[in-house]
């Protein structure tokens, strides 16, 4: 039988990610400086493939990896069609809305038209459309904590994990869109056809993330 | 998008960007390029899709399925009938010159379910038809799916048996077998146990309840029951339906609940035992985690699947009420295979790629015992070409070559006397001398 492939997303999610699989008895020997994107483990009948954050879904959704980790955030974002079977406890963040100090308060229904930075496009689109607010989204790849202060946009919908760079940049949260944190996302075909596979795998990442007790117990 | 069609000059003010240059301007001619989403065949590709379509064609028609041809295009309003919020975003439309709103077909069903209920209501049942055409979604393109693709499939209808739902599915299994296809599974859901175990919800709760099933998504599946206030077996139940993959334990307990539950497990439980008796045991998964397409679907689902290949192969179900709505209550279950994708999962894709050289390229004459020859060998079943641009022989020798063709031959001038060039160099052949060398001639 072919290995299963576990697709890894480079980034603040990566360190984590790694310690998981070296928890339970992996080498998976990839950090974000890595040449090698990807890494094959024997013993333990994986491999690895490290990419960016943002397609992991993708290759998932594809099947070229029949599992990954990614971000809810990130996995939000992407639309992609895969299974989401175990919230894995760590990579803590918050999406927010968070613009200047004089908005707080503000009705944004009243507005006409809201302009808003963020690099989450697709989410953005969906709140402000469940919130009834007009709102013109400016996709930004980056560092949309600047938009706001040299007049591209009056928010920003961005994720936070301590807020500190919406303290340094003079922004604060005006409301909080969703709680994310780092997920075990899977392939549909995999699912099915390497079930018992996914399975194992699943069962002993769950029994670790329960004895290490960092964060939410993932299945309730 | 400003579009003159004129003296067959297409110009669309089409932008497009590669690092914030503009490639194509406004008035660009997009003569020669194609649009996003569709694709020529040519050579070798186009015989393989061809001779799958044939291949398709032939297992259905010996399964005693007939044909069922309906037009590209029909009715916005027939063809959104039973079809998906987003099938119906997917969907091409346009207008005809009296106002009416037209669409391109996106799926066979719909057009099958309303020649049965309009035309072959009275015709003896089940009415069993099969379908191969191209579907138009204006979707991105997925692997082995472009906007424009081909579609295979059958419907049964006017039958509601175990048996019918098991003579669709060991067909879908047939199909992918036909298509050289070796390694794949059948996934079997069961929407009417889903249905019976969420029979009284109200929409909201049903729905989020479901796509967390859906994505197998255990966390939000608890919140999802909390808030709809279920408790008891049907909780446990529906909080495990993710999963429940595997034999037929995967519905030991379902048993117990009697009423619809009881009985979507019990008709689900024959099913499978029939695709036993198909010789399917190793080929078919139980799933009930599979709850896609409620709307639609009212007993059994399938899909195929192939690893590899991340989405399935072939998708299907049982419909009791989709025909309905064009007036007459038949039941239906059916599957549609996509074609392209189905070949992206064949063992050996070179299969269904025919030898296409010529047996024989012909110097091109004017004499009838040249041309008829020619004629006779065509009609035995040999390729044989002629030259009609007229080349001299080492050119025609070349140009044989290039084609892959061994043989060559030329007339000689003389009555019933050729000039045959092949691996053991040039010789003079009569007709007999070349019927009888015929028989060495490979496919």
């Amino acid at each position: 039988m072919e290995r299963l492939t576990v697709a890894l997303p480079k980034g603040r999610l990566l360190e984590p990610s790694v310690h998981l699989f070296q928890h339970l008895g992996y080498v998976c020997a990839i950090g974000n400086g890595s040449r090698q994107l990807v890494v094959d483990e024997p013993a333990s009948n994986l491999r690895f493939l490290l990419a960016r954050a943002s397609d992991v879904p993708t290759y998932v959704e594809y099947g070229a990896a029949d599992l990954g980790i990614v971000g809810q955030d990130v996995l939000w974002e992407s639309g992609r069609d895969v299974y989401e079977p175990l919230l894995l406890g760590f990579g803590h963040c918050r999406l927010v809305l968070a613009g200047a100090p004089h908005h707080r308060g503000r009705d944004f229904r009243l507005v006409s038209s809201v302009r808003v930075a963020t690099r989450y496009p697709r989410i953005a689109r969906a709140y402000f459309l469940q919130q009834g607010i007009s709102a013109e989204i400016i996709p930004l790849t980056g560092a949309v904590e600047l938009a706001p202060q040299v007049g591209l946009a009056d928010l920003v919908v961005d994720v936070v994990e301590t807020g500190q760079t919406l303290r340094e940049n003079g922004l604060v949260e005006l409301a909080e869109i969703a709680r994310c944190q780092a997920t075990l996302i899977v392939n549909r075909v995999s699912l099915r056809l390497r079930l018992a596979d996914v399975r194992r795998l699943l069962a002993t990442i769950e029994m670790a993330i329960g004895s290490t007790g960092n964060g939410d117990p993932a299945r309730v | 998008m400003d579009c003159v069609v004129g003296h067959s000059v297409l110009k669309c003010s089409t932008i497009y960007s590669i690092s914030g240059r503009t490639m194509v301007t406004s008035q660009h001619s997009l003569r020669g390029y194609l649009p996003h989403g569709v694709q020529d065949l040519f050579l070798s590709e186009a015989d393989r899709r061809r001779r799958a379509e044939a291949v398709l064609r032939d297992l259905f028609s010996r399964w005693a399925y007939r044909e069922v041809i309906p037009p590209t295009f029909e009715y916005d309003e027939t063809l959104v009938i039973g079809a998906s919020p987003d099938l119906r975003r997917a969907m091409y439309r346009f207008f005809d010159r009296e106002g009416h709103t037209l669409a391109l077909r996106a799926d066979f069903t719909t057009q099958v379910a309303r020649i049965a209920a309009t035309k072959l209501f009275d015709q003896p049942l089940p009415l069993r038809c099969f379908y191969i055409g191209s579907v138009f979604r204006y979707e991105e393109p997925q692997v082995g799916r472009q906007r424009e693709f081909t579609q295979a499939g059958v419907e049964l209808i006017g039958a509601c048996t175990p048996a019918a739902d098991a003579e669709v599915v060991a067909l879908a299994a047939a199909a992918l077998e036909a298509l050289d296809v070796h390694d794949f599974q059948i996934v079997l859901g069961q929407m009417a146990l889903f249905r019976a175990l969420t029979a009284d919800l109200p929409g909201d709760n049903l729905e989020r309840i479901r796509e967390a099933i859906d994505q197998r998504n255990p966390v939000r599946l608890k919140r999802a029951l909390d808030d709809a206030g279920m408790t008891g077996p049907r909780r446990a139940m529906l909080a495990s339906l993710p999963d429940r993959i595997g034999g037929l334990d995967v519905l030991e307990d379902a048993f117990a609940f009697g009423g619809a539950v009881a009985e979507a497990a019990y008709s689900l439980a024959q099913v499978y035992r029939l695709l036993e008796a198909y010789g399917l045991a190793a080929r078919v998964v139980l799933d009930l985690g599979e709850v896609r397409g409620m709307d639609y679907y009212t007993g059994i689902t399938f899909r195929g699947m192939s690893p590899g290949v991340g989405w399935p192969l072939l998708s299907g179900g049982r419909y009791d009420e989709l025909i309905a709505q064009f007036g007459r209550p038949l039941a239906a279950v059916g599957f549609g295979l996509g074609i392209e994708r189905a070949l992206l999962a064949q063992a050996s894709p070179s299969c269904f790629t025919p030898l296409t050289a010529p047996h024989l390229i012909v110097q091109n004459c004017d004499h009838a015992a040249c041309l008829s020859l020619v004629q006779r060998l065509r009609q035995a079943g040999y390729r044989v070409e002629v030259d009609v641009l007229g080349r001299r022989e080492a050119d025609l020798l070349a140009y044989a070559r290039s084609q892959g063709c061994l043989r060559v031959l030329r007339c000689s001038g003389q009555e019933g006397l050729w000039h045959l060039w092949d691996e053991g160099g040039e010789r003079p052949v009569t007709a007999a001398q070349l019927w009888e060398e015929t028989k060495t001639w490979s496919d």
